[in-house]
């Protein structure tokens, strides 16, 4: 008998990906952290975020460490989702569908944690 | 706007999870989704001593919380909080708050029905919790500072 986990694959959550029902991302702000939440979208396995543009310039800018989190569920064994940490780039075009409105960044993954507790089995102590 | 505006209670009585923004000491963003009471005037949330929400809250206390309402339904604003954590010691606390995590989470007839609908995961959800001693957790309490309703881009 090994542990409980509920790890995933990026890529089990694919539909997730595609259709996210919401997305947040984490960033530092100063001395301090922001967090707020930001249009999505995953193409052709590129993580694209949105961010509104304001008086003062978007709230985020290039080459910024980011945390994105998209998730979904309210019951325990409904929760899942897909932590992406990574820097962000200027979008070279607007992805698919993408609102003008926003300011468009890609975020390059240097770390992607994926989590389905519907998934939830035994592994060997050593498994994932 | 204040954290007791009745807007704010009301949306977070409506709300099953929320997402916890810290920082690390280096300055390495982290967000994650937590379930959570709400207490009236602060929120708790147990989890793992080992995971980095904790870890952070230790070195830097000021986290941002995001709140979207699920019970509402899919779209509108999302409520942030900028809160103050602490990592509580209290026993009795801790009960409380995982008394009441259970009736939100699990004694009502949407959790009662995903766990039957999930008969297959059980054992390894019973085998995992079995296996997890009560001094592995942390409790982090929340006392929210200010609170806004942002609109998600789309």
């Amino acid at each position: 008998v090994g542990r409980a986990t509920r790890r995933v694959q990026a890529e089990d959550l694919r539909e997730l990906l595609e259709a996210a029902p919401r997305a947040n991302i984490a960033f530092r702000l100063g001395d301090g952290i922001e967090a707020a939440p930001v249009a999505f979208r995953f193409r052709a396995g590129r993580y694209f975020i949105g961010v509104p543009r304001t008086d003062t310039g978007p709230m985020l800018g290039p080459d910024e460490l980011v945390e994105l989190l998209i998730d979904d569920g309210q019951w325990f064994f409904d929760l899942r989702g897909l932590r992406v940490r990574g820097r962000t780039a200027h979008a070279n075009q607007l992805p698919e569908g993408a609102s003008a409105s926003l300011a468009w960044f890609e975020l390059t993954p240097d770390k992607v944690v994926a989590w389905d507790y519907g998934t939830l089995h035994e592994v060997a102590d050593d498994g994932p | 706007m204040a954290p007791d505006d009745p807007q704010v209670q009301e949306f977070l009585k409506r709300s099953m999870n929320m997402r916890v923004a810290t920082l690390s000491r280096t300055g390495v963003p982290h967000i994650t989704p937590l379930r959570f009471i709400y207490g009236g005037r602060t929120i708790c949330a147990l989890t793992r001593a080992v995971t980095l929400p904790v870890r952070h809250i230790a070195d830097r206390p000021e986290v941002v919380l995001l709140f979207d309402a699920e019970q509402r339904g899919p779209t509108g604003p999302v409520l942030r909080l900028q809160a103050h954590a602490a990592i509580r010691s209290d026993p009795g606390l801790a009960a409380r708050c995982q008394r009441r995590a259970a009736t939100k989470y699990f004694l009502r007839p949407g959790g009662i029905w995903n766990m039957l609908t999930h008969w297959r995961n059980l054992p390894a959800w019973v085998r995992g919790r079995r296996a997890t001693r009560p001094e592995t957790n942390a409790l982090i309490e929340f006392v929210p500072e200010t609170a806004e309703f942002v609109p998600p881009p789309s």
